[in-house]
């Protein structure tokens, strides 16, 4: 700010109505919060544009494409309610823009296809297809880690808990295949499988 | 002072408050407990087959997703037709926003002593219009931004989901302190200053019901024009003047506040189909009231 406003302001201190030049420093200070709050917004993009969903973190059956998704959602947590298992879980408020959406975390709790989620979805954020079509994800198995694979045991849990057994994932000389065209990712697998700390299998969301 | 006549609509008006909260409560509790007939709450709720949606945050999500979902269309109508005919009545009988408002405006009322309570309108008033500003403005940033905005802070919709998740999973999220920062603003600065003014969702539903069948009617030969308990007592939440033909108005949200108080009986709900407001008569008690003051 110029020097001669300030003088100015002292000099007509006495005067109890505030001047306009009176009023310079709070508008500098204004100013310097808005440039903070600029820097913060700028920072935060990132972090409220990123979303929730990764590896093992899905949108639940029937979502539309995740860059769809926040645009459809209109977060009424239904999806979340009439799930059996508990699989959906509404997103908190540290989720940015993502706040009050759905995610399933597969290995917490998987989703086992009731497609009960999808016969409520209000908005078409979840469309009402059915369990094969669900199009969660798609899951792989580790072969390093995986018993069945290294020879520690006759391993076959992903292969018992598929709900579409026989169809997504086969065994193929004692050994679980995933089958591309079948596989919806619900992460049943995931939570199924018996190797620590890191599974053997994981399910990767479909591309946005 | 006149004996306060007894309380005709609030009674009533404070139990159908009362039981959509508690619906917000009972619903997880029944999902829980795996039955699923109702589902969801104001932001989109499910009565078995009925499905109720949120106008806002339907008419947000079909404008950034740019795709008519039919089933969402359908789920908007029953609370377009019911703001078409009743006009904002969620805000002043379903809202549980509302009603945390209204508590806590009942007890800054109780808390003020006399002598304040004649100040109990806070001189903080922002324009009226602003409501329009609000809507128009957050429905654009909603585009901008390209989610529902309203569907992340909507306060009906943080307090079912913190119930939800409360009830579900015994925890609290952080939304709540919106809640709680709404109610310090109004109780503080601003009487019911988000609901007056800031509130899209309410904007909208008095957009669509400016021109609803239920209005409060004023007849102009009852009222004592001296009287003005209706805004001495600072009665209305929406800070209207009832006198002066407002519960008319656009803002009104048709809660009847003002209908239990008169003593002269010069307010009534009256059931109009879609005949507009007699001009002459508002001209005339508005030019009166600016000579007055």
């Amino acid at each position: 700010m110029p020097r001669t406003s300030s003088k100015a302001s002292a000099d007509r201190a006495h005067s109890s109505k505030p001047t306009p030049e009176s009023r310079d420093i709070p508008r500098r200070d204004f100013l310097r919060l808005a440039g903070l709050a600029a820097l913060a917004v700028t920072g935060g993009v990132e972090h409220v544009y990123h979303g929730p969903v990764g590896r093992n973190h899905l949108r639940p059956p029937g979502a539309v494409r995740e860059r769809d998704f926040l645009a459809t959602c209109i977060r009424c947590g239904r999806c979340a309610e009439v799930c059996p298992y508990r699989s959906i879980r509404i997103l908190g408020p540290g989720k940015g823009l993502h706040v009050g959406t759905p995610l399933i975390d597969a290995e917490k709790i998987p989703c086992y296809l009731c497609m009960k989620c999808v016969e409520v979805c209000p908005s078409g954020a979840l469309k009402p297809v059915p369990a094969e079509e669900a199009g969660m994800g798609l899951a792989h198995i580790i072969e390093d880690t995986c018993w069945a694979y290294n020879g520690t045991a006759l391993c076959r849990a992903c292969y018992d808990i598929c709900p579409l057994k026989d169809r997504a994932i086969k065994l193929e000389r004692l050994k679980p295949i995933i089958v591309e065209e079948a596989c919806v990712g619900c992460g049943a697998c995931v939570k199924a499988c018996p190797v620590t700390p890191e599974r053997a299998i994981y399910v990767d969301p479909p591309k946005p | 002072m006149k004996k306060a006549k007894k309380a005709r609509i609030k009674p009533y008006r404070r139990t159908v408050q009362i039981l959509s909260l508690l619906l917000l409560v009972a619903i997880p509790f029944l999902n829980l407990h795996g039955w699923n007939g109702l589902t969801g709450w104001y932001q989109s709720l499910g009565v078995f087959k009925l499905w109720i949606a949120s106008p806002l945050e339907s008419l947000e999500s079909i404008l950034t997703s740019r795709h008519f979902y039919t089933v969402l269309l359908v789920a908007m109508l029953p609370p377009v037709v019911l703001a078409l005919v009743l006009g904002r009545v969620f805000c002043s009988w379903m809202c549980p926003m509302g009603l945390l408002s209204e508590w806590a405006d009942e007890i800054k009322r109780r808390l003020l002593t006399r002598r304040r309570a004649r100040s109990f309108e806070s001189k903080h008033r922002l324009p009226r219009r602003t409501l329009w500003f609000v809507l128009v403005g957050e429905i654009l940033l909603s585009l901008m931004v390209g989610t529902s905005l309203f569907s992340i802070y909507s306060p009906p919709g943080i307090i079912g989901r913190e119930l939800a998740r409360a009830i579900f999973l015994g925890t609290l999220g952080g939304e709540l302190l919106f809640i709680l920062a709404i109610l310090v603003f109004e109780f503080l600065l601003v009487r019911r200053g988000f609901c007056r003014y800031l509130c899209p969702l309410g904007a909208l539903l008095g957009w669509i019901g400016q021109k609803r069948s239920l209005k409060v009617q004023l007849d102009a030969a009852k009222c004592a024009r001296g009287c003005r308990l209706c805004e001495q007592g600072k009665m209305c939440s929406w800070g209207l003047l009832p006198r002066c033909g407002e519960g008319e108005s656009i803002y009104c949200t048709n809660c009847g506040d003002c209908v239990d108080l008169c003593p002269f009986d010069a307010l009534h709900f009256v059931w109009q189909m879609g005949k507009p407001v007699p001009a002459g008569r508002r001209v005339e008690l508005w030019a009166e009231e600016s000579e007055a003051s």
